[in-house]
């Protein structure tokens, strides 16, 4: 085909499919598009011809496209997979279900559980045994195993997975079972543990290879009716898919491990706060995305996001941490806690205000929707404090009923003792203080400073949240970058194709076998080669990273150092060794005297060459004619620390000039969200279109 | 507003209220990163806590380990005793393992840092963790004295003006098995301590506050003023009820007395059998109460977040020398034997007034240990840490496998059999072992153990013989779960678990230890369980055609459940 450039990415949420069209130098078209449920595959493509429609295009203009959904992620939560069966060592059918027997809060002694996705008729016993170092105890019978999953497929199992002890370590019992099932029974689906997550510890790696399992049916499915629809409409491009961590793979490897792709939408949203940082020259960010039920968070250090080896799927209870089901695949690192635009406030046992985690979701929705919802919410304290235009929620879309909400205000404010305006004010700083509370925690966790990363807001709660929130986190600097309205899927343009491989061979560092662990090595890069040439990135393109999850000797948790690439050997020990004390004492503050370091996991990061450099600049922004003035709509109320009500005057943000500082308190508003600033904070709209707030 | 309102009207108090537990859990997860020992960095045998100057506590960690949080409180305020604040310096850090002062036997090590702010007591940061060994016999039923158990830590300076004491870590070194392991996880606890008083003067500069006096006392008063409100909704009266566990010779019974009067709740133990002169299950005064209040807290106010105001209202007694309250020296090292009752005795008396609160008997937790040297010297000894089946109670079926009363984790097989030379050949739920009842408790696990080496070493491992050997009736006509064992077996031949005595040692690829933990104990008539549920159970393998009995059922023809009528 020629090369046109034009490269889109679809990002297919719960309630809206959003659309991203990008030339080749960078220019965007945006466009959204209500999810179709019953195929999203439908909705996603009557969105692609609608969006290229808006620049006159078709489908075979495109050259790439890139694509995340939340298929797998509901497919998880709501129980929706396949009739799934798991093959386990003799001994353990039960490990998937006992888990880590972890009380998650222990004042409740009523806690729930997630359901295992194999009940226990279905988790089948191998005759089989392999030891710590690999070595074999006893052989499978491989006509044994035949013979059992012939009973499985008898009563209708789909897909299985196959998870014995120690196959982290010597895969061979796994391989030939899987070859003989593949041979035998072709049509199932089949995940293999030492491929899905070749890691030591026996309840994440089952965990994790069952959830691959029970959506692989799903995920093949649904790729293969939209690559044959897309080929139907004249698309000849390439597709990808987005990853939880950040890196696009082609369709073939999502099929094989579809969990990988579990967190895309949120990948999204961080890789385009990395890109505009970068844009904006900076590299340490958080970035920030408060929607409708949940806010998110999500460091860039250096340039990068941060990608953590685990998360955990279908929590009972959305915000415990323990309450839900380890998936160990590389995801972007991010938090989420319960409270979005649409967080109910209450009192509690104590006479305490409360925020959250309940959320008034879009129906019946915050009091002043006027959808029937009586519960004060976060938007309703937004409205009330005069931060939300009633008349121009959603770009004017929707009316915002002020009445109903300063009712419902009222009605807590009777429990406290306090008029409605205080507990507007009180539901305001108490979000902002759990969501910098939760990016404390977690920015602490990476061992990093707090204060040192702006936020860059996103989603429709977002900007009028942030520059509270960065106040409570001591951070300087807030970003509101351009279509903060379909960021996730801005984002999937702008990420490399990219993959990443683990293997455990856990040794002391000083008597590390370097010819095994390159052996390793060429494997693991072998392997990637295969991986992203299906992608058609050559082998020269390909950028490689090592990693090593290292610790002292005796200690469970590992840190992350870099190892360094080509042929290792004795010399390297000391450079490695070095890389570790300067990361451990970076984050635990000393190295404890006298313990041996070792390495336990060794990790590969493949990517191909980035895509853009940078985003195309839209026309309104550089017209020198623009003035401050000119952007003021109009002054209204709005309330501030320790000012009270003050007169505020508030902007258009399509209508600011570029460079001409406005000191606070200002408003900005826009289509999908609106921006609060506050007395005495500087905004100032850059280059680029961010607008840039400097905390006073 | 925000100007004119009291530094505590409601939402300044909520959002300073949170900030504290966020830095208990910030000192959390510095612990659980840095430790080095399974018990702690993988099971999660510990826990942190923020008190106020005068050692009441404040806020803990989420994962804390529940006795831990109760008994550090008193560890805090003895030791206080002993070193008085207006003698103490910036950089001064204190340590005890005394079990009377602290949390019961000698391995729980609490390490407590006062937060000076200009020059004065603002606070103290306190963790306590669960070491991974403290000397003394590894054949705790031969213990008679605490002398026995291993080395005692008297209220000490671990720290002085910031300069560590040598001398005390030398001696701890030399004391313990894997030295350089206890040694690391302290540490980790002196990580966690420093991580948490910097975070607690940031907030009080942030807040401008001179000292916590203030806000602690309006956060306990409203813990207190929430459990006083769940204490008075419960009628007035005395409530009775008893547990028997085996104990060391023969079976003991622990009886409760729980008197309601107004917003005041006593637990009274009188009755409780004299201390026992040797085998490790005697309670300190401290653990005991700890074990009372906890389980209150779950049924009576389990939202409120834990601080010293929410056991104000709450008062334990237990006669002195009795195993509830043991003297000085007594042997105490697997006290969890003993105490681990006293919750469960506290729900069967509760049981009759609010039994939508409480919950049947659940299994409890049993750990194998592994200990020796490899054919290199090198020393190996890791706890293979499980739990057993949860009991059921009016909410529904107990979970299989929780780990009950502790917060803690299991560990993972691979992880185990990598640090010592062993192999685990099952680790599996035990059908028939859920008690019964309209809402069946959860299943009892099994594990056994071999050495992985036909090297002729020893391995010695623990036979907790003495655990949950008896029956545990359930709540409201629910059955006991089935019952705790531990057996060596030799050529596939089970040896009787009282006729050896002590720690087992596997020489030989033929040996076997197995563990058998208990289920949890059934809430409920069994014969109200609906037949579906029983047929699902059944279908599951967790009920087998012997256990259908139980529920009325049996197999029909068809090989289905049926319930004929009685």
């Amino acid at each position: 085909m020629a090369m046109t450039g034009y490269r889109v990415g679809i990002d297919i949420g719960g309630t809206f499919t959003d659309f991203v069209l990008m030339d080749a130098a960078g220019s965007i078209t945006l466009y959204k598009h209500l999810t179709t449920p019953h195929d999203p595959a439908e909705g996603a493509l009557n969105g692609f011809i609608q969006l290229l429609k808006l620049q006159n295009l078709s489908p075979s203009d495109v050259e790439t496209l890139v694509h995340g959904t939340t298929l797998v992620t509901n497919a998880i939560i709501e129980a929706r997979g396949a009739k799934t069966a798991l093959l386990t060592t003799r001994g353990f059918r039960d490990i998937l279900e006992m888990g880590r027997e972890q009380r998650y809060d222990i004042y409740d002694l009523f806690l729930q559980y997630p359901e295992p996705y194999v009940p226990r008729r279905w988790r089948i016993e191998v005759n089989e045994r392999m030891s710590r170092d690999g070595e074999v105890f006893e052989a499978p019978n491989l006509d044994e195993v035949e013979q059992q999953v012939a009973a499985l497929v008898e009563q209708g199992v789909e897909a299985i997975a196959i998870c014995l002890l120690h196959s982290y370590r010597n895969p061979a019992h796994e391989r030939a079972i899987a070859e003989r099932i593949r041979s035998v029974f072709p049509s199932l689906a089949i995940s293999v543990s030492s491929e899905v997550v070749p890691e030591i510890r026996e309840y994440e790696r089952t965990s994790t290879t069952v959830a691959n399992a029970y959506v692989q049916p799903l995920m093949d499915g649904y790729l293969e009716r939209f690559s044959k629809a897309l080929a139907e409409v004249g698309f000849k491009g390439q597709l990808h898919l987005m990853q939880s961590s950040g890196g696009l793979t082609a369709p073939d490897i999502a099929r094989r491990f579809p969990i990988r792709l579990l967190e895309s939408g949120p990948a999204g949203g961080a890789l385009v706060t990395a890109f505009m940082g970068k844009q904006a020259g900076l590299d340490q960010l958080l970035a920030f995305d408060m929607g409708g039920t949940t806010a998110k968070a999500c460091l860039i250090q250096d340039g990068k996001i941060a990608v953590a080896p685990s998360m955990e799927a279908a929590r009972v209870h959305r915000f415990k941490r323990g309450s839900g089901i380890p998936i160990k695949a590389p995801v972007v690192d991010m938090i989420e806690i319960g409270a979005g635009g649409g967080s109910i406030a209450r009192v509690d046992s104590l006479g305490l205000l409360k925020v959250g985690p309940t959320s008034a979701g879009a129906m019946p929705g915050p009091a002043c929707y006027g959808r029937g919802g009586s519960e004060a919410t976060v938007t309703d304290a937004c409205l009330v404090l005069g931060y939300f235009d009633p008349n121009f929620f959603l770009g004017g879309k929707m009316a915002l009923d002020l009445p109903a909400a300063e009712q419902a205000l009222a009605r807590l404010g009777e429990q406290l003792n306090m008029s409605h305006q205080e507990v507007a004010w009180g539901i305001h700083q108490i979000v902002c203080e759990s969501m910098a509370a939760a990016a404390r925690v977690h920015i602490i966790e990476q061992g990093r400073d707090p204060r040192r990363f702006p936020l860059m807001a996103f989603g429709g709660a977002g900007p009028a949240h942030a520059v509270q929130v960065a106040r409570r986190l001591g951070v300087s600097e807030v970003i509101v970058p351009q279509a903060s309205g379909a960021a996730s899927a801005l984002g999937f343009l702008v990420a490399p194709n990219s993959f990443e491989l683990v293997r455990s061979f856990p040794a002391k560092l000083s008597e590390c076998d370097w010819q095994a662990v390159n052996q390793l090595y060429g494997e693991m890069e072998e392997q990637v080669r295969e991986v992203l040439a299906a992608s058609g990135i050559a082998a020269e393109q390909i950028i490689f990273i090592r990693r090593a999850e290292m610790r002292f000797e005796g200690q469970f948790h590992d840190i992350d150092v870099p190892i360094p690439n080509g042929m290792l050997s004795q010399e390297s020990t000391a450079q490695i060794e070095q890389a570790f004390v300067e990361e451990y004492t970076r984050l635990y503050g000393v190295v404890p005297p006298g313990y041996v370091s070792m390495v336990l996991n060794w990790r590969l990061h493949a990517s191909g060459p980035l895509p853009i450099e940078r985003l195309g600049r839209t026309a309104s922004k550089l017209d020198a004619s623009l003035t401050v003035e000119g952007a003021l709509k109009k002054e209204r109320l709005a309330y501030f620390a320790g000012r009270g009500y003050i007169p505020t005057p508030v902007y258009d943000r399509y209508l600011l000039p570029v460079g001409k500082p406005i000191v606070g308190p200002a408003i900005v508003e826009e289509r999908e969200s609106t921006t609060v600033i506050g007395p005495n904070d500087t905004l100032t709209v850059d280059e680029v279109g961010n607008l840039r707030i400097r905390l006073a | 507003m925000s100007t004119t309102q009291s530094p505590f009207d409601p939402i300044s108090l909520e959002i300073m209220w949170s900030r504290l537990t966020n830095i208990a859990e910030e000192c959390w997860i510095t612990l659980w990163r840095t430790a080095f020992s399974m018990i702690i960095g993988d099971a999660q045998d510990f826990g942190c806590e923020l008190l106020d100057a005068r050692g009441e506590s404040l806020a803990h960690a989420h994962r804390s380990m529940p006795v831990f949080n109760l008994t550090l409180p008193q560890a805090v305020r003895l030791l206080l005793d002993y070193f008085p604040p207006e003698t103490l310096k910036e950089g001064d850090i204190l340590i005890t393992n005394d079990p009377w002062m602290c949390a019961g036997h000698l391995y729980d090590v609490a390490i407590v840092t006062p937060v000076f702010r200009k020059g004065k007591i603002v606070g103290l940061i306190g963790s306590i963790a669960h070491c991974s060994d403290i000397g003394g016999t590894l054949n705790s039923r031969q213990a008679r004295e605490v002398y026995d158990e291993g080395l005692q830590i008297p209220p000490m300076k671990l720290y002085r003006a910031g300069e560590p004491n040598e001398d005390l870590f030398r001696i701890i070194h030399k004391n313990v098995r894997k030295g350089e392991m206890v040694l690391g996880d302290i540490q980790a606890q002196l990580s966690a301590n420093k991580v948490g008083a910097d975070r607690l003067l940031a907030f009080m500069d942030e807040y401008g506050l001179e000292d916590l006096t203030e806000l602690a006392n309006v956060i306990q008063n409203r813990s207190e003023q929430a459990m006083r409100d769940a204490i008075r909704a419960i009628p007035d009266g005395e409530y009775r009820s008893s547990i028997t566990f085996p104990g060391i010779e023969e079976p003991l019974t622990l009886p409760v007395r729980v008197v309601v009067t107004g917003d005041e709740l006593l637990v009274d133990w009188e009755g409780a059998p004299p201390q026992l002169p040797y085998g490790a299950i005697n309670c300190t005064m401290s653990y005991t109460a700890a074990h009372s209040v906890y389980g209150l807290k779950c049924i009576l106010s389990p939202e409120t977040p834990s601080n010293a105001g929410c056991y104000r209202p709450i008062k334990v007694i237990a006669p002195e020398g009795s195993i509830l309250n043991c003297r000085y020296p007594a042997s105490v090292a697997q006290r969890t034997n003993t105490g681990w009752h006293c919750a469960p005795a506290i729900f069967r008396a509760l049981g009759e007034v609010i039994p939508e609160r409480v919950q049947a008997f659940t299994g409890m937790p049993m750990s194998m240990t592994a200990y020796g040297y490899d054919a290199e010297r090198r020393l190996f000894n890791d706890h293979l840490l499980q739990g057993g089946g949860q009991g059921a109670s009016a909410h529904g079926d107990g979970k299989s496998a929780l780990l009950y009363p502790t917060s803690a984790a299991n560990t993972s097989v691979e992880l185990f059999e990598s640090r010592t030379p062993v192999v685990i050949e099952q680790k599996i739920l035990r059908p028939d072992s859920g008690g019964p009842g309209k809402h069946r408790g959860g299943l009892g696990q099994v594990l056994t153990m071999r050495k992985l080496y036909d090297d002729g070493l020893p391995v010695q491992t623990s036979a907790p013989v003495e655990r949950s050997f008896t029956d545990q009736p359930g709540l409201a006509g629910g059955l006991p779960g089935g019952r705790a064992g531990a057996y060596f077996s030799e050529k596939g031949e089970k040896i009787d678990p009282h006729s050896f005595d002590g720690p087992v040692v596997l020489r030989t690829l033929d040996q076997r230890m197995t563990i058998e933990i208990a289920g949890g104990s059934g809430y409920g008539n069994p014969l109200e369980r609906p037949l579906e549920m029983v047929q699902a159970d059944f279908d599951e393998g967790l009920v087998t055609v012997e256990g259908l009995k139980a529920y009325g059922c049996a197999l029909d023809e068809q090989g289905r459940v049926v319930r004929p009528a009685a």
